[in-house]
């Protein structure tokens, strides 16, 4: 045989066996692994996922009378992009699938609904109208399609993060539309979000502790949203580098290592 | 001279024969080796749910949970606190004392007679049902429960760290947490030597997830000496509650403890792949 | 051996709640405000004449809560300068909904711009939402401080045949209920997009072994997709196009939905103002206080007044009033009540030294008597009256001198 043919015979060989290795049999791994991992890993993500969002702009997240145009934009996509950003690492790393942003997202928007209907609404009787969470599935779709795409954590924090930041608005706004109409209270102008806020009564939540837009000297010939939305955009890829510390330090560098003094 | 002699007639290089455990409760059988995933999971949920039916009765409509210095809050919350940590401080210590102790026995067992292969991956089959059950804890600790927290707080005036969310939160859940991490361990420890026997150390996995857990504990005394003292204002997104997040972050280290079974039950497989391939030597008078 | 250990802590934590279960409790009557610090709770905002028009209502049915409230010049030093505040109501959650709220006499939607030494009369209408039996409190946030109680009621709310709904009326003239305006949008996106989700994730779950892949993935580098060996295909990568463009797609039609649906929107509105200053009677009395005593076997508190009739006409005390608490001037003394030596009266030019006497077992329960805390100190509102209805409402403070400390 002679020389020249030995290189693309080896990569065909190692093609082959790689291919047949993602194909083999086990004797005692099955299928169940799978379902016992997806769904226990459910929680653990869930949660990780919620209490970031709800500690670092769980607020905005709670009331409509929050959702702004200023600072809900800014500090939503950050809260939100971290935890799926390391699920990201390790469901590409581990299994080579594009869905750690989408599976976050979903476990989350659950773990979101339960806690608002079973909490806000049964127990803390607010209706669900006023205290609806926010979507990050849209957002998560063109993330974990990113990856795909481009295969780069470092491109996927860019593009990914960027177009995370706006999907996430663009999604959450329809949402929030009918609350952003006017209505006349006592002579003045409001939104029916701002209704919401007066009538249904949240006794430790006065209204000067509202983090809102106020009003501003300059508002960007009437842009504020967009300029808060690219800053959140920003803002966005840094929480993705965030949730890539998580990933790559704490889920996956532990593997396989001890320590040996105290 | 030697001669192959076929697997199916010899019988002792057959893999690991199911007969070890009975039909339907075999390692990876639903009733077999997943079914304490099962137990553990639904009773610590059902703690919750319990829980969660208690508050709904008890916190705003006899107004017992509004107002920490009546007779009131005493009979339904106080007292409830009081059963929790005692409870928690039971099981929490029944359980590890019980797997320090059964794993003496079972280190003696292991090192008597090899256990199968079968064995191990059962082994392995119980610790991810452990590792779910924590997660089922951590999901109760991190989502449920501050979803209620935050609507309470939002809301009723605060007079005292034991409200009827932090309660169940913080004197039921978090605690479970640490039970549930260094239980976790303690099977790891004592049931699967080849991945987490003393003598390579302490695995990084663990003190992460541990520490997780304790450190929320901690965060708890931090939290209330703040709320008494400055924040007077109930805004979830403070600066001051965010080592809660940090430090459910280190909960990350549960995925290496997937990682790390996995590769040793991939060992195994390799094994087995191994000791079926390899051809049996007959008996010289055979021949 | 672990199950029955288990089961029993299990039964033994279903028997012990039972157990507290069983036996009744006395209701509870206050709402965390014997949780404040006494010097926070007298020494900042005074209530006075805070009335409930109706005690009980059906759902749907209005009721007003109107009073006074004063941010008092001994305001402590270690809280934040009043600047920011808000009036609003503490109670359960929203089993009462605020209609309509003003603050000296105009519309206040928001948060005001406030000042120590203010007045503010307030005057908000309530509609009873969820059924039971609720104790209502007024309540005043200053920014910085947190928010003080003002004396609090029971409310009843019995059911309306058909529940609670909250009708309001859209600039555009549409009449919603605020109880679920936008539902349907909210319903049908949010399920849209789980049911998104779900496809993109379940076509790589489902169909594709998970933890088997880790053997492949393991020696193949990072920024690779080991299409090669079939870990994703271009089927994969077709499929996912498909559903990241109906993303795209639902986006953008949502946005256009949402303009044709809610034309016109506007953002949150943030309407804070300083209200016009309270029409208040000129002085008439002015006071200086001298000394406070507290009788701790008895549960009276003395306070010592230096009290100058400035007017013409005589005045007299009618009543004391500090945080949640007001004493009426009453001849015998009683819960509630404040007797004035040696008489009430004022006459006009003079000035006289009373001893205004309170017993009422309150000063314990509610731990306003701080017998033996780092701040013995009485700060509260004297009420006096002239002749001609004239009304004044005078800041005392002094410190307090306990009969024991233990």
């Amino acid at each position: 045989m002679s020389a020249t043919t030995t290189a693309p015979e080896a990569v065909d060989e190692r093609t082959n066996a790689l291919r047949k290795l993602l194909n083999r049999r086990y004797r005692f791994i099955d299928r169940k692994f799978d379902i016992v991992f997806w769904v226990t890993a459910a929680f653990v993500v869930a949660a990780a996922a919620d209490i970031t969002k709800l500690l670092f702009a769980g607020d905005w997240d709670f009331w409509t009378d929050w959702k702004d145009r200023q600072w809900w934009p800014m500090v939503t996509p950050f809260a939100v992009i971290i935890i799926p950003s390391a699920l990201q690492y390790i469901q590409w790393l581990a299994w080579r699938m594009p869905t750690g942003a989408v599976y976050t997202a979903l476990c989350m928007g659950v773990a979101s609904w339960i806690g608002r209907i079973a909490q806000w609404d049964w127990f803390g009787g607010f209706p669900i109208v006023f205290v609806w969470p926010v979507t990050i599935i849209a957002a998560a779709v063109w993330l974990d399609w990113v990856l795909l795409k481009t295969k780069s954590f470092v491109l996927t924090s860019l593009i990914g993060g960027f177009g995370f930041a706006l999907i996430l608005w663009f999604v959450n706004y329809v949402i929030l539309a009918p609350y952003l109409q006017p209505v006349d209270w006592m002579g003045l102008p409001l939104t029916v979000s701002d209704v919401q806020g007066i009538e249904y009564v949240r006794g430790q939540t006065p209204e000067y502790l509202r983090m809102i837009e106020h009003g501003s000297l300059r508002t960007f010939l009437g842009e504020t949203q967009y300029v808060s939305l690219a800053f959140g955009a920003t803002l966005a890829v840094a929480g993705y580098w965030l949730g890539q510390f998580i990933g790559r330090m704490l889920a996956i560098w532990p593997i396989g290592r001890f320590i040996k003094r105290f | 001279m030697s001669t192959t002699i076929s697997r199916e007639s010899q019988g002792v290089r057959q893999p690991d024969s199911t007969s070890e455990f009975p039909k339907g409760k075999g390692p990876t059988d639903w009733g077999g080796g997943w079914r304490w995933m099962f137990y553990s999971s639904f009773l610590l949920a059902g703690s919750f749910i319990f829980l969660r039916v208690y508050q709904q009765k008890f916190a705003w409509y006899n107004e017992a949970g509004l107002d920490s210095a009546s007779p009131a809050f005493k009979h339904y919350w106080f007292s409830l606190f009081l059963i929790e940590l005692a409870l928690v401080t039971v099981i929490t210590l029944g359980w590890w004392g019980w797997l320090l102790k059964s794993g003496q026995k079972v280190a003696a067992s292991d090192a008597a007679k090899p256990i199968s292969k079968a064995e191990e991956v059962r082994r392995i089959v119980v610790f991810w049902g452990l590792i779910g059950s924590t997660c089922v804890v951590l999901y109760f600790m991190a989502s449920f429960f501050p979803n209620q927290d935050g609507v309470w707080h939002q809301t009723a005036v605060r007079d005292t760290a034991l409200t009827p969310s932090h309660i169940v939160m913080f004197f039921w859940a978090f605690p479970l947490g640490i039970t549930m991490t260094v239980g976790t361990y303690l099977y790891g420890r004592t049931r699967l030597p080849k991945v987490y026997s003393p003598d390579k150390g302490f695995p990084w996995s663990f003190f992460l997830l541990i520490a997780a857990s304790v450190t929320e504990m901690m965060q708890v005394a931090m939290n209330e000496w703040g709320h008494s003292l400055w924040i007077t204002e109930e805004i979830f997104a403070a600066p001051f509650h965010w080592p809660f997040v940090t430090y459910g972050w280190l909960a990350s280290g549960i995925f290496a403890l997937w990682a790390e079974t996995l590769g040793r039950l991939l060992q195994i497989e390799d094994e087995v792949e191994e000791e079926l391939q390899t051809p049996v030597t007959a008996d010289a008078a055979v021949a | 051996m672990t199950r029955n250990v288990v089961r029993k802590a299990a039964a033994l934590l279903a028997a012990a709640v039972l157990i507290v279960l069983a036996l009744p409790a006395a209701p509870a009557g206050a709402h965390g405000e014997t949780a404040q610090e006494s010097f926070l709770r007298m020494g900042t905002i005074a209530f006075w004449d805070v009335k409930y028009t109706e005690s009980k209502v059906a759902q749907g049915q209005e009721l007003t809560i109107s009073g006074t409230a004063k941010i008092l010049e001994t305001w402590p030093d270690q809280l934040a300068e009043p600047k920011l505040g808000f009036i609003g109501v503490v109670a359960p959650g929203p089993v009462v909904v605020i209609k309509t709220r003003t603050i000296n006499g105009q519309p206040a939607p928001a948060a005001i711009e406030v000042e120590k030494g203010g007045v503010y009369h307030f005057e908000m209408t309530l509609a009873g939402r969820r059924v039971g039996h609720w104790h209502v409190h007024p309540i005043f946030g200053i920014h910085g401080a947190g928010s003080l109680l003002g004396p609090g009621q029971y409310v009843d709310v019995s059911a309306s045949p058909g529940g609670f709904a909250n009708d309001i009326t859209l600039v555009n003239g549409k009449t919603e209920n605020l109880e679920n305006l936008g539902i349907g949008n909210l319903t049908v996106w949010t399920i849209i997009w789980f049911a998104v989700g779900l496809v993109w994730l379940l076509y790589w779950i489902v169909p594709k072994p998970t933890v088997t892949r880790l053997p492949v993935t393991s020696q193949i580098p990072l920024n690779t997709d080991g299409g090669a060996y079939g870990l994703i295909t271009k089927k994969d990568h077709r499929a996912m196009n498909i559903v990241m463009a109906l993303t795209l797609f639902l986006v953008v039609g949502g946005m256009v939905y949402q303009a044709n649906a809610y034309p016109v929107k506007m953002p949150q509105q943030v309407l804070r103002f300083a209200p016009e200053a309270a029409v208040m009677d000129a002085t008439f009395v002015t006071m200086d206080p001298k000394d406070a005593s507290y009788d701790v076997d008895s549960g009276t508190v003395h306070l010592t007044v230096a009290v100058t009739n400035t007017g013409s006409t005589p005045a007299a005390v009618e009543a004391f009033t500090t945080s949640t608490l007001t004493f009426d001037l009453a001849e015998t003394a009683g819960p509630g009540t404040v007797q004035v030596s040696p008489s009430p009266v004022i006459a006009p030019g003079k000035t006289v030294t009373l001893v205004l006497s309170m017993t009422d077992p309150v000063w314990h329960k509610e731990r306003l008597m701080p017998v033996g805390e780092s701040r013995m100190q009485i700060t509260g509102v004297v009420r006096t009256k002239d002749a001609a209805g004239h009304e004044n409402f005078t800041t005392v403070q002094s410190f307090v001198k306990p009969s024991r400390i233990a």
